[in-house]
């Protein structure tokens, strides 16, 4: 074998030779790798297979390196290294060689060496930056299909920071003739925006653009985008919902040209999208979900069964269905679509119907009702996979009473389980349920223990803290019962340690130790010495891991105060008092000297003492003799080692490379992998709120510290806010009407003969969906549900009515919604009593004004009587100075709500004020109402932004140091006077600091008022947009609305940070979040950083805390108080920017802004 | 979005890959892991089993086309039917494109496949589904290709 393979190998030179001297055809490349892969398939070993391609590579190697290689060899050749490659072999000195070709190749050489490229290299890999001329210079190719390869590369890599260098020509290509390179640009914008958002932010137009291509491919394109926007934003695009109904409706009425036909269904890859963006856009908005009940409807119709593809489509519209505001006939639809998936014979189909009816039970718990036979049938499937998903539908419907058959089926799979993944995400699972909806003390103990058992070391970490947690901490009401709990478990532990205890795992060793130290002497008769030698034997197990032993150690010193106990704690403290981990020793001492000394024993450890009282002096007070003595002696201060880490930076403060010794450089496109890394374990969110646990459990003294932290009061106060839904729950359940669907364990009852089989079938089915009913739903929501709290410990307020809802919804969803509406009602009735309560008419001027007024935009009860204070005060512009002085009494603005409302009539200036924000006039005549402390602040142009026959509105923002001023000024320019004034301001990315429903006064003819807002940015977005209404009545009785929108920068809400540079330092090195990129710099006369750097300073605000050289460092804040650092160094002839802030997309944000600030200079 | 597609024949319980284009960067390492964890259980799978997998968070889709493996790495929450079709529609492109491909055709050509390919998904991404479109911009493609040959096979001296 290997004979044939030498021969090849010596073939090989020469017949290279001859290729390149005749460079004829007849040597294709094909028989090359042919060759090589023909002798590969003959190799019979992996060994072998290795020699061979090692020396394949060799000659691959000396190949590319050779100056005489053409570049159609080189093609040649690089293609064998991807094969090569793809076998597993590395082959990175043709990385360079696969760039050049691609470089300099002609078209066809090209096509291979772009494709060598995308295929061996990544993002990050530095190699990358040599491509970005290649491809620059082929976007800018007359031809066709060299643009196209060009695309086709920067959507499948591309590094992050070039992506301003090609993307104006990216963009120009949207408006190129060639659909195929449009849609292709497309595709390449929606890279973009993924790996960098901020970047594309300012060609959303083209976008808009895009999605009216003519082309349906390229309008397809663009739905990748828009979908990824509503996804984030879903509020900014509900206007376009009826044109995307519109598309959907088209495509599904066959109206695209048959090309886009798949297997005789019009374009499914485009109708699922349309859907997903339908169902985020409908998503709890009544008003838009409307306008699509009827396409979805068609849709479903129209969707026939008899392809995979339409099953795609039925999957997303029931999906959509489900997710929007409900409609009861689509829903009904929709479920039964579901219900042909999950009986059909093909599998496929079966588990996508159980994927779905997992998502659907959470709305609606009586859909498992009816398909209860066949998920018993599914939960003993061949397939293991579908059993999976069955059990994910149980989980979903799991309630007080079916809990222990469901989770013994979760325990029965997890058993037949070795997949590492399934066990962690099962075990955390059952756990949740158990906590929730245990039945008894003994089921939990129990259930735990096989919790413990099988998740093993895999299992998070949380699940055996919140254990021990609820066995520590009282539940409040029933002592008895916790002791019960507590004796439960101990009990069931002595009896595990008296049999063999070599398969538990040590997370379970470490529990039980810890329980029996605490609890073991709640046991009526059982000897302290008893439990002692029990855990003396544990700690001289083999495979116990030290950490294990520690805990062991710690709970036998608990028990070493009987007189039996002593003796062995003498003996085992012996023994490991030599142990060369320092941590057991060190136990090992203290065991010694505790169950020598009784009296102490008691102080320290006693027993059943409440858990807040102890007290752990944090600040390590009393080592502070022994500190001040080392000291003294010429010891080094103790530093932290941040402090440390900043020290050496310091040292290094103005070297070339300033931070890369002391921190870990993370490229910024690391945040690219973070953000689409697929393998990120993503763990059930039930886990996941107790991070701080994470740290405890090394020692039973760490652990001590965390249960100070979560002491007596916090967790009773959590049981009282879950109670307190409760309660609400249950008064509100008399108003559900009750549907007529029975409950599962008397429909089936009825059935006459059954056979044997099927009848275990039925009663699992009876002992499963017991309680999903509606009758049962009422039960739950009153008593047996409250019963359960006991472990409820973790549930947050939001949990707790999500499962309400689950529990409550399978009264039909009708109801629900119905009951929604109901209470919405009831709330706006009492807000709107309270507001004619607060409404206070204080008008001077004519026209009526005595009326109560009010609104639907009710003011929140709580805020009534803070209200009665700032309430708008109307004054004439002859005392507006008392006015002012009015709205400095009141609170500050942040808290103050609406603080002044001011209407001026000076006719004179009015007159012309018909067309405000028309001509500079207006603008002074504006301006002029402004009381003196806005007037004072900075503030930008005001502009027109809506009006009517009889009132416009302008708005500008003023800049105060705390917050941005959203100023509104409203102006009446008819002849009449305007009652029942009420400004409403709505923007769910900003803060709103003073959003208070307010209900303004009457404005007079011919007069303004002047209201402000103030905003905090509390979530970096670089743009947001702000929309408002104001209602007015200008004619008694009959309510008007004045709609207005407007946007908000970035830059709005920046100010400068004003520190020193030590502060600088400090702060810099505390912050996560980092971004990297060279920016333009300001060529002008002197210092160029300088100039750059005040330019930035001049239009963002920034505080330039220091320029040291080529280095500048500057800090900013977003407003309220997230800081943003800069550190800005020339190089080259660009201006490097590293950014850095507490925020996740702060750097990026701002970034854009200085980006856009240096290219306007 | 996909996260990767990958192709294999069985071989000894193990997958030897034929093709493996990933939309996702990911460590090499992880990569490798991925794929090998995957043949191992795509084709630890028995007959009249759905096409689903689960590897960690992510879902794997398989269907098996003669005596070779097609399979894709996808989000959890994505649909599995849809991308089952799109592998279907892979095969049927290069089907097409070889006419009545078989094994061989995808071993020797791969670079080929690999072209179909990027015609039909871009970044993760259904770009074109229609056959005669995708068929047309490769054969310009491989036009470029055939007059290039032809020069080149020209004596220049």
């Amino acid at each position: 074998m290997s004979d044939v393979v030498e021969k090849t190998l010596t073939a090989l030179p020469s017949l290279l030779s001859l290729d390149s001297q005749s460079g004829a055809g007849k040597l294709s490349s094909t028989s090359k790798l042919g060759g090589l892969i023909r002798s590969i398939t003959e190799l019979t070993s992996k060994h072998e297979e290795e020699k061979l391609i090692n020396r394949e590579l060799a000659a691959i190697k000396e190949q590319v390196s050779s100056p005489n290689t053409s570049m159609r060899q080189m093609k040649e050749i690089m293609v064998r290294a991807i094969y090569c490659e793809m076998l597993g072999y590395e082959a990175s000195f043709s990385y360079i060689h696969a760039i050049k070709l691609a470089q300099q190749g002609s078209a066809i050489e090209k096509r291979v060496g772009y494709l060598a490229v995308s295929l061996f290299l990544n993002e990050s890999h530095d190699l990358l930056l040599l491509l970005v001329n290649t491809v620059l210079k082929d976007l800018q190719s007359t031809n066709l299909i060299e643009v196209c390869m060009a695309l086709t590369v920067v959507s499948q890599l591309f590094p992050k920071d070039m992506i301003p260098a090609i993307l104006p020509l990216v963009e120009e290509k949207l408006t190129n003739p060639k659909e195929i390179i449009r849609r292709k640009a497309v595709l390449a914008l929606h890279k973009f925006y993924l790996i960098a958002p901020n970047q594309v932010q300012h060609i959303h137009s083209k976008f808009r653009k895009a999605l009216c291509d003519k082309d349906p491919g390229v309008m397809t394109a663009s739905l990748h985008i828009y979908l990824q926007l509503i996804k984030e934003n879903p509020d900014s695009y509900k206007d376009l919902t009826g044109s995307f109904v519109a598309i959907l409706r088209q495509v599904v009425g066959g109206k695209l040209p048959v090309d886009f036909n798949y297997h005789n269904v019009p374009a499914p890859w485009l109708q699922i999208q349309l859907l997903r963006i339908l169902s985020l856009l409908g998503k709890d908005d009544q008003s838009t979900s409307e306008l699509m009940y009827e396409v979805l409807d068609e849709s479903l119709r129209r969707a026939e069964m008899n392809h995979n593809i339409t099953y795609a489509i039925l999957y997303e519209c029931v999906k959509a269905i489900y997710t929007i505001y409900p409609k009861s006939e689509l829903l009904e639809k929709a479920a039964k679509c579901i219900g042909n998936f999950v009986v059909s014979p093909k599998i496929n189909l079966k588990y996508l119907g159980l994927k779905a009816l997992t998502y659907v039970v959470q709305q609606d718990a009586s859909l498992a009702l009816q398909h209860q036979m066949t998920i018993i049938e599914c939960l003993d499937h061949s397939d293991s996979i579908i059993k999976r998903e069955t059990l994910e539908v149980l989980f979903r419907i799991t309630n007080v009473k079916n809990v222990a058959v469901i989770v013994e089926k979760m325990l029965d799979f997890l058993k037949l389980c070795n997949d590492d993944y399934t066990i962690i995400d099962l075990v955390g699972k059952v756990a949740e349920l158990a906590e929730k909806y245990s039945p008894n003390n003994e089921w939990f103990i129990q259930t735990m223990n096989v919790v413990f058992s099988l998740g093993g070391e895999l299992m998070h970490p949380d699940i055996p803290n919140n254990f021990l947690r609820l066995l520590a901490q009282g539940f409040g009401s029933e002592e008895e019962e916790q002791q019960q709990l507590r004796v439960f478990a101990v009990d069931s532990y002595l009896t595990l340690l008296e049999s063999d205890t070599a398969h538990l795992p040590q997370r379970f060793l470490q529990v039980i130790s810890w329980a029996l130290g605490e609890f073991s002497y709640l046991k009526d008769g059982l000897e302290p010495c008893k439990v002692t030698k029990l855990l003396a034997k544990l700690l001289d197990e083999r495979n116990v891991t030290s950490e294990s032993r520690s805990w062991i150690l710690s709970a036998m010193a608990k028990l070493s105060a009987g007189p039996g106990a002593a003796a062995l704690a003498l003996q085992v403290s012996e023994r490991y008092s030599s142990s060369l981990d320092t941590v057991l020793r060190q136990q090992a001492l203290e065991l010694l000297h505790l169950s020598q000394d009784p009296e102490l024993h008691a102080r320290v450890l006693p027993h059943g003492a409440a858990w807040d009282s102890f007290e752990v002096d944090s600040s390590l007070s009393f080592l502070d003799s022994f500190v001040s003595e080392a000291l003294s002696q010429g010891a080094a201060p103790y530093k932290a080692p941040h402090q440390r880490q900043e020290e050496l930076r310091q040292e290094k403060a103005l070297s070339l490379e300033p931070y890369s010794i002391s921190l870990p450089v993370s490229l910024s496109s690391c945040s690219i992998t973070d953000r689409q890394s697929p393998t990120l374990l993503s763990m059930s969110s039930s886990l996941s709120g107790n991070s701080n646990e994470l740290k405890a459990g090394s020692s039973t003294l760490k652990l001590e510290g965390v249960k100070r932290v979560w002491g007596k009061e916090g967790y009773l106060h959590q049981q009282d806010a879950v109670e307190e839904a409760a309660q609400v729950e249950e008064a509100a359940t008399p108003a559900l009407p009750l549907s007529p669907q029975q409950g599962g364990a008397e429909s089936q009852q009825t059935h006459g003969d059954l056979t044997v089989v099927e009848q275990e079938k039925q009663k699992l089915a009876s002992s499963l969906f017991v309680g999903l009913g509606s009758q049962n739903s009422t039960f739950l929501m009153g008593k047996s549900d409250s019963t359960s709290q006991q472990f409820r410990r973790k549930t947050r307020a939001a949990d707790s009515t999500s499962s309400g809802v689950s529990e409550r919804s399978s009264s039909s969803s009708h109801s629900s919604c119905s009951d929604f509406l109901h209470n919405n009602l009831l709330e706006d009735s009492q807000n709107s009593l309270n507001t004619q309560k607060i409404g206070v008419s204080n008008g001077t001027h004519e026209g009526p004004v005595t009326q109560s007024f009010q609104t639907a935009n009710g003011i929140p009860e709580e805020d009534g009587e803070e209200l009665g204070n700032p309430l708008p005060v109307i004054v004439d512009s002859d005392v507006a100075s008392i006015g002012t002085e009015t709205s400095k009494e009141t609170s500050p603005f942040l808290d103050a709500g609406m603080v002044l409302v001011q209407p001026c009539s000076p006719q004179t200036e009015l007159r012309d004020f018909v067309q405000p924000g028309s001509s500079g006039i207006t603008q002074t005549s504006l301006r002029s109402q402004f009381p003196p402390e806005l007037s004072q602040l900075p503030h930008s142009d005001i502009s027109l932004l809506s009006s009517d026959h009889s009132l416009s509105l302008s708005a500008c923002r003023a800049y105060r140091d705390d917050a941005l001023l959203f100023v509104i000024i409203l102006s009446n320019c008819s002849q009449s006077s305007t009652n029942g004034l009420s400004v409403q301001l709505d923007c769910k990315q900003l803060k709103v600091a003073s959003l208070r429903g307010n209900a303004l006064e009457n404005l007079p003819a011919h007069s303004m008022s002047v209201c402000w807002y103030a905003l905090l940015m509390e979530e970096p977005h670089t743009q947001v947009t702000v929309a408002g209404s104001v209602s007015y009545r200008a004619v008694p009785g009959h309510t008007q609305t004045l709609q207005f929108t407007d946007k908000l920068f970035l830059t709005d809400f920046i100010r400068p940070l004003t520190l020193s540079t030590e502060e600088y330092g400090k702060l810099w090195l505390s912050f996560s979040q980092d971004v990297r990129q060279n920016l333009k710099l300001i060529q002008g006369e002197g210092d160029p950083l300088r100039a750059t750097l005040s330019a930035l300073k001049e239009q963002l605000q920034l505080h330039i805390v220091d320029i040291i050289g080529s280095e500048g460092i500057v800090a900013c804040r977003l407003l309220p108080d997230s800081p943003c650092l800069l550190h800005c160094r020339i190089h080259g002839g660009s201006l490097a920017v590293w950014l850095r802030s507490p925020l996740l997309s702060l750097p990026d944000c701002l970034l854009y802004y200085c980006q856009k600030t240096l290219e306007e200079c | 979005q996909t996260h990767l597609i990958c192709c294999f024949s069985p071989n000894n319980r193990q997958g030897k890959l034929r093709l493996q284009k990933w939309f996702t960067p990911l460590p090499e390492r992880e990569r490798k892991k991925i794929v090998r964890d995957m043949t191992t259980l795509v084709l630890a799978r028995k007959p009249r089993t759905c096409n689903f997998l689960h590897w960690k968070d992510l879902k794997i889709v398989y269907k098996r086309y003669a005596s070779l493996y097609f399979c894709c790495a996808l989000e959890e929450q994505e649909n599995e039917l849809l991308a089952l079709e799109i592998l279907h529609r892979y095969v049927e492109l290069l089907d097409k494109y070889f006419g009545n491909v078989c094994e061989l055709d995808i071993i020797f050509n791969f670079e080929k496949a690999y072209f179909i390919l990027d015609e039909f998904l871009m970044g993760g991404e259904v770009q074109e589904t229609s056959k005669q479109s995708i068929a047309n911009s490769i054969e310009a493609s491989d036009m470029l290709q055939e007059t290039m040959e032809e020069y080149m096979s020209k004596p220049a001296f």
